[in-house]
């Protein structure tokens, strides 16, 4: 078990899973659940934003004194990936299938290499160089689950 | 962790990629010219010249551009690593790789020892270039994860799939520093295929299967342990190169543990949630068949296949690895990075510009899904051709055809692609800059 890498990782998958079900709705055509989960699914994502832009990545910095590094580019994916959930809200308003499909499809792929990097070098990072890495998993925890 | 070297943001110029991929499918679309207009004889023993030609076509034309290509793309995703000095590596090594290759495969239809020397010279500069400017970045890195571990033990079987491949073509070309034998040019294929192709792919498939398609990760284990036992099997059959006993349980024993890739592939994808249609699902899927299929072929007993599989075994088996198993993962992967590279470099130039976000197309828009229907239909069906026409060698234009036609799709979506970056990069340049 790691602190923060887990918990984490584990709300990227959460997130990914009502991703799908949003996807599949809109793929059967069923408006009203697509539209039920893709709200359900930005929430939990804007929400896991905020816990990093304001929790991890100013301990992060402060910890490293790296504030034009690896949390710059998160925080601009971060914008480049609000860009394109306004483009998805825009194909859900107008029930437009294949522009749906062809946005949730791009979103994904740059979500995965967001949290690939993520997963795969800043949050061991953060572990590494946080003087007190498990308070702030349990400061994480406490924004995302309350 | 040294925190200095990492780059999490250092996509190489998209030309970087592109040169490689563009240039990948010319090299099968060449060859299949040569079938449809020349009469060769083709399909007679792995050892003909020509049939070394048209495996070289795919392993070093199509499929070692691709990888090499994609490298400096995943590089920064996954390890925090940016190809040193990219557009200058690629350049020169992109440049010779394709001579190269081109001098390879001519040689072994002409024979003639000027190609051959020529040969050696530039795919040795290529991949020298390559892999010491990667191997000293590796090196000196000090972020380590599955997916840089997979990566160093991936280039360290290109490296000795190199070598032996110069020390080979040396001896063709007249030097005689090496007893050559056959069991040298099986090591160079094996350390090749099940190498540097096979832990290569393995390794990103663990990363991005389970992540791209919301799925189960791969046992841990099976994940640690794989791409290591491959490596360490290949290194035992160098000891024991000249026993065919030995050979065999080792070549075995690669293919068992390529085939428990396929297993938990298969599985893994029937339990992902991310259950829209996907053409790249069905490569997958048409990769972890093949790998059964090669299991089957090399452990059923000899005098229980029908004879004419028995007589084509070994090509059976190398026609399936390299087209049903590695070309299919290919082509899968490139009808995701083709669109998404095109993206995310067109969304980078946008810098946050609304109006330029606005002309941003989406991945199927660059690259529309039928289109790469299409082209998996026509995988599928140059795959039954290459089969049959193992059994039926006359038909072998056929096969030319089909080539002709699938990777001439390939290539022409690849062309397409490219035309919409620069055509979007410049109305997106001309509205970031009002």
């Amino acid at each position: 078990m790691s602190v923060i890498v887990d918990y984490m990782t584990t709300k990227h998958r959460e997130c990914d899973d009502v991703f799908s079900e949003a996807e599949s709705a809109v793929s059967q055509n069923n408006w009203a659940l697509a539209q039920q989960k893709w709200q359900e699914f930005v929430a939990e994502l804007e929400t896991h934003f905020h816990a990093e832009e304001n929790i991890l990545f100013p301990q992060f910095e402060q910890a490293t004194g790296m504030t034009a590094g690896p949390t710059q580019v998160m925080r601009m994916e971060h914008e480049q990936m609000r860009a394109l959930i306004d483009d998805i809200n825009k194909a859900l308003t107008e029930k437009n299938k294949e522009s749906f499909l062809g946005t949730s499809e791009t979103f994904m792929v740059l979500m995965q290499q967001h949290n690939m990097k993520e997963e795969m070098m800043l949050y061991p990072m953060s572990v590494q160089h946080l003087p007190d890495a498990e308070k702030v998993d349990q400061d994480l925890k406490h924004y995302c689950d309350h | 962790m040294n925190l200095s070297n990492l780059s999490f943001d250092s996509l190489p110029p998209i030309d970087v990629p592109f040169r490689y991929f563009i240039t990948a499918p010319l090299f099968v679309i060449a060859i299949a010219f040569v079938m449809l207009f020349t009469d060769n004889i083709w399909w007679v023993s792995r050892w003909q010249p020509n049939m070394l030609a048209l495996t070289h076509t795919f392993t070093l034309g199509f499929i070692a551009s691709i990888m090499l290509g994609a490298l400096f793309q995943l590089l920064p995703v996954a390890g925090g690593l940016s190809f040193p000095k990219a557009r200058f590596v690629a350049t020169l090594s992109h440049f010779f790789h394709s001579l190269g290759s081109i001098c390879l495969i001519v040689s072994f239809f002409s024979l003639n020892s000027l190609t051959q020397l020529l040969a050696m010279i530039f795919l040795g500069f290529s991949f020298s270039l390559y892999i010491m400017v990667l191997g000293y970045a590796l090196y000196q890195h000090k972020l380590s994860n599955d997916i840089v571990m997979g990566i160093k033990l991936a280039i360290i079987a290109l490296a000795i799939t190199v070598s032996l491949g110069v020390l080979l073509q040396s001896k063709v070309a007249g030097f005689a520093w090496i007893n050559w034998d056959r069991s040298l040019t099986n090591l160079h294929a094996l350390w090749g295929l099940t190498g540097w192709i096979a832990v290569l792919i393995i390794t990103i498939s663990f990363q991005v299967i389970p992540m791209f398609h919301v799925a189960p990760e791969f046992p841990k284990q099976i994940k640690k342990y794989l791409g290591k036992a491959l490596l360490l099997l290949l290194i035992l059959f160098f000891f024991f190169k000249r026993s065919p006993q030995f050979s065999e349980i080792f070549i075995g024993g690669l293919l068992l543990i390529n085939g428990l890739f396929g297993f938990y592939l298969l599985k893994i994808l029937a339990k992902r949630k991310r259950k829209i249609a996907d053409t790249t699902i069905n490569y997958w899927q048409l990769a972890a068949i093949s790998l059964f299929l090669i299991n089957i072929i090399y452990f059923v007993p000899e005098h229980l296949l029908p004879q004419f599989i028995a007589n084509k075994k070994t090509m059976l088996l190398v026609s399936l690895f390299i087209f049903g198993y590695v070309v299919s993962i290919l082509e899968g992967m490139l009808l995701k990075i083709l669109p998404f590279l095109t993206f995310t470099h067109l969304q980078q130039q946008c810098a946050f510009n609304l109006t330029a976000m606005q002309k941003l197309p989406n991945m199927h828009e660059i690259l529309p899904k039928k289109h790469g229907q299409l082209l998996f239909y026509l995988h599928i069906m140059a795959g039954v051709i290459l089969i049959t026409i193992l059994f039926q060698p006359q038909l072998t234009w056929l096969l030319g055809l089909a080539w002709l036609v699938e990777f001439g799709w390939l290539w022409l979506l690849m062309l397409k692609v490219a035309y919409l970056y620069y055509h979007c990069a410049n109305k997106i340049k001309r509205i970031v800059a009002t």
